[in-house]
């Protein structure tokens, strides 16, 4: 078991946004979750990144429980998170948003002995370049690319830390139909040895890369399973339409 | 030692600019007011290298710092101690240059602690803005009330030069022309230095820092380090300052540690375009330059005229000096690029 | 004179430095915690506020009117600086650092050329002293005291009052939802910038008698509130006033046995060793 939560909850004010969440994700997985907004989707994200401190519960990371690490210790741990708002350096150049997730890990004193361009990781810089189809673009300001672009640059950043695990909040929102293509073909390319947790509310999206869905609803689990018997689930539908409220607490 | 070389060879610029604007300060100098006009341009090239110390924190780390003058004043009066019988520990010709490497210690060190307390409070910002400047405006309230440590409201006077005599090697930076040789040569070598450390892969982090902090951490970064070595270098280097502002002017007082040396330091930064190093330089020698000038005019509408450079430089933009003469650049050379 | 009356000597003279501290620090609280304006100028408004007394001189009132004045006075000015500057820099809190600096930079030099740069006395409107508990207490102080706990409370009342209060807390928790509910966000800010403002005249106006007058005497009262807003967290009111207090007691209670300064530079390093135990303030829930 890579990632497992127990009686997960996340309180904001007096309004639980999850609340007794159990999860269990094996390692090499990878995994949809869906549910109406509101269902709690990124607040379960917040608290397996650490972003968001649990109210109660346990998150366990291969086996243990990191609920008081902060996030930079989480990304250490190989957990890392491409934001549902893009995140990437935009001030800098492609290449150095790449290098920072090339040189992340390593203690401040040990950089300031080399040269950011002349660290013998830009092998690997070329190689991630290639793989998120941003090479020909390295030498641009990040600010400047095109809303797609800066999604995969920041997938790239996440890639070069080498994560264990890696969580992707709506890698696809805002995306034209060709870009999201693209995007689903990046999924599949860099699944391999890794466990991906993905947010998405495009259902074709999770049908093309996800092996199981986890349906959130009202900060609970609705149900999971497989794409074919979450779509002709019931409660799911019901959860969507909002009919759902015969069905609506969690664990029923 | 490839790696060295390579980074040196990319970082020399900075010492050639600095060696530029200083050599263009001279000429302007003596031909306006003679060889003795050396001595007040000196200072200048000093609070330039006190001005790229902001700029390594405001430009490059993204924190601005609203009591930058504490360190440069630090700086100044570690030299003092070492050099004078204030606290008993007068080295004499070894303390000034003992005191030079004092004055760059005493204040990192001070950053270094102070730094602790706020990076790891997550004291951002404004915040910080505030925190620096109720630390150098008490600093100075300090220095005016302790006379016995810091000379009190008189100051303290007849600190000795940088000299080498102790060594057998005669001669000393007194003289005005050695002393604004000194004063280049150090600003050339630090801005030297602080360019080679932008140039690393710790630069890199830095440029990450200021533009993203929180992205900087989800990629395993323990960006309260890169800040804590930021502030205490950006503070080592306004000590440094300070120290050879004590061995030029051979006075210091607790002036030097307060809020409108402070504040002023920010205005030099944003005149002259944060984000490089030369620029900040230039811009000390210009508004000081100026200040200089029109105070034969009009003293009493110096720091008016700060105040509106304050509000001006919010109302049109960070570019500053550099950013200015950038763009009407390009306009000429697209009008003569039109033209012919 | 007894130990219990030196000590009811000190409580006296703690109070007062208090009171003060919190009319001081409500402006500059308020306006952080509103608009997100650290206002560097509001010691200068305290500094105005002490000359009320000059001005109402020349202008040939006598006696009382000083105190009237100052507020007044100090109220307007804030009205035009906050419609003229400070209004274009909400929310962008270091572009309003710079610029609020540049107002003060500008206002005592100013206060330089009209009334010339050497500290004045102002002259008590309230002679003598009473008797308290059987040692003598003077009456200025008495009154200064008294003054601030009513404009204190006051203030508070308003802050609290159903729609005043409710508006502004409301823009004080989201300004973007208030806007929705209809709240007119620009007249809230104005309001309270002018309030904030009006307060810093009036501890000014209280403290020169106490004190000379000079053009450079806002700035130690602005490093005192930043203290105050740093201990205390500047998300409310309660937060400013409790901050006053703690910062308030503490450098009345040590400079009595040492110096100001030294309370100074201890209420310094107890406000830093809080922002690390308490980022957000010693009064605000986490």
């Amino acid at each position: 078991m890579l990632l497992e939560t127990v009686d997960l909850g996340v309180r904001f004010g007096g309004v639980w946004a999850l609340h007794d969440f159990d999860l269990q994700v094996e390692e090499g997985e990878v995994r949809g979750f869906i549910g109406p907004n509101g269902s709690g989707k990124t607040t379960l994200f917040n608290a397996i990144t650490g972003r968001h401190a649990p109210s109660s519960g346990q998150v366990l990371f291969k086996g243990r429980d990191i609920r008081k690490c902060d996030p930079g210790e989480r990304a250490r741990l190989g957990i890392t998170l491409k934001f549902q708002i893009t995140s990437v350096f935009a001030g800098l150049s492609v290449l150095d948003n790449i290098l920072l997730g090339l040189m992340g890990p390593r203690p401040v004193l040990g950089e300031l002995r080399r040269s950011a361009r002349d660290c013998g990781e830009m092998e690997r810089a070329e190689d991630l370049l290639s793989s998120i189809g941003l090479w020909e673009k390295r030498g641009d300001i990040a600010g400047t690319l095109a809303h797609g672009e800066k999604g995969w640059l920041e997938i790239g950043m996440a890639l070069a830390t080498e994560p264990t695990l890696l969580l992707l909040d709506e890698p696809a929102s805002g995306m034209g139909a060709d870009e999201t293509a693209r995007t689903v073909e990046l999924v599949r390319k860099i699944r391999v040895g890794r466990t991906i947790l993905i947010i998405e509310h495009d259902m074709e999206f999770v049908r093309s890369v996800a092996d199981s869905i986890t349906v959130l609803f009202r900060g609970g689990l609705l149900t999971h399973g497989d794409y074919d018997t979450i779509k002709s689930d019931e409660r799911v539908i019901d959860a969507y339409l909002g009919r759902g409220r015969a069905h609506g607490s969690p664990g029923s | 030692m490839a790696v060295m070389r390579k980074a040196f060879g990319g970082s020399s610029g900075a010492g050639v600019q600095v060696l530029s604007a200083s050599i263009v300060l001279a000429l302007l100098s003596v031909a306006s007011g003679g060889v003795a006009r050396l001595d007040q341009a000196a200072v200048w090239l000093i609070l330039g290298l006190f001005a790229m110390s902001l700029d390594l924190m405001w430009g490059y780390g993204g924190l601005l710092s609203f009591g930058q003058a504490a360190f440069f004043g630090l700086g100044a009066y570690a030299y003092t101690w070492l050099t004078t019988d204030k606290l008993g520990v007068n080295l004499h010709e070894l303390g000034t240059v003992v005191g030079l490497f004092a004055g760059i210690a005493l204040p990192a060190l001070v950053a270094l602690l102070l730094g602790y307390f706020l990076f790891y409070g997550k004291v951002v910002g404004a915040f910080f803005a505030i925190v620096t400047m109720a630390v150098s405006f008490l600093l100075q309230s300090l220095g005016m009330g302790w006379s016995r440590v810091f000379g009190g409201s008189m100051g303290i006077s007849g600190i000795p030069s940088v000299s080498l005599a102790f060594l057998g090697i005669p001669g000393s930076t007194k003289g005005v022309v050695a002393g604004y040789l000194f004063a280049t040569v150090m600003a050339a070598v630090a801005a030297v230095l602080m360019r080679m450390m932008l140039n690393t892969s710790f630069g890199l982090s830095v440029d990450g820092v200021r533009d993203n902090e929180e992205r900087l951490v989800l990629l395993g970064f323990k960006t309260i380090h890169t800040k804590l070595v930021v502030f205490a270098v950006a503070s080592g280097v306004a000590g440094l300052a300070g120290a050879l502002y004590a061995s030029h002017a051979n006075f210091v007082s607790a002036d030097l540690m307060g809020t409108l040396l402070s504040t002023e330091a920010v205005v030099w930064v944003a005149v002259g375009g944060r984000g490089s190093l030369i620029g900040a330089f230039v811009g000390a020698l210009v508004v000081r330059a100026m200040g200089f000038w029109l105070s034969d005019i009009a003293v009493d509408f110096w720091l008016i005229l700060l105040g509106a450079l304050f509000i001006a430089m919010v109302l049109f933009g960070s570019g500053g000096l550099l950013g200015l003469a950038r763009s009407v650049w390009e306009r000429g050379v697209r009008l003569a690029a039109r033209d012919s | 004179m007894t130990t219990t009356q030196l000590i009811l000597l000190q409580v006296l003279n703690t109070g007062v430095t208090m009171g003060i501290l919190m009319l001081v620090a409500i402006g500059l609280g308020i306006i952080y915690g509103l608009m997100d304006v650290i206002n560097l100028a509001h010691g200068e408004f305290l500094m105005l506020g002490a000359y009320g007394w000059v001005i109402a001189r020349l202008a040939g009132f006598e006696g009382w009117a000083g105190l009237i004045v100052a507020p007044v006075v100090v109220g307007l000015v804030g009205f035009a600086f906050e419609r003229g500057l400070f209004r274009f820099l909400y929310r962008r809190p270091l572009d309003s650092l710079l610029a609020t600096w540049g107002v003060s930079l500008i206002l005592v030099q100013a206060a330089r050329i009209v009334f010339g740069p050497a500290p004045q006395a102002v002259p008590t409107p309230l002679e003598g002293a009473v008797e308290l508990f059987g040692m003598p207490y003077g009456r200025y102080r008495l009154f200064v005291l008294a003054v601030s706990v009513v404009v204190i409370s006051v203030t508070l009342a308003v802050f609290r009052y159903p729609t005043f209060g409710l508006k502004t807390r409301a823009v004080f928790q989201d300004a973007e939802m208030a806007k929705c509910l209809g709240i007119r966000a620009p007249r809230i800010y104005s309001t309270a910038f002018v309030i904030g403002a009006a307060l810093a005249g009036l501890a000014g106006a209280l403290v020169a008698p106490m004190l000379t007058v000079a053009p450079d005497m806002g700035g130690n009262f602005l490093v005192q509130s930043f203290l105050v807003v740093i201990v205390g967290g500047a998300g409310s009111l309660v937060g400013v006033v409790g901050g006053a207090g703690v910062i308030g007691g503490i450098q009345g209670t040590i400079s009595y046995f040492s110096s100001s300064v030294l309370a100074q530079v201890i209420t310094l390093t107890l406000a830093i060793i809080v922002v690390r135990v308490r980022p957000r303030g010693i009064f605000t829930r986490k």
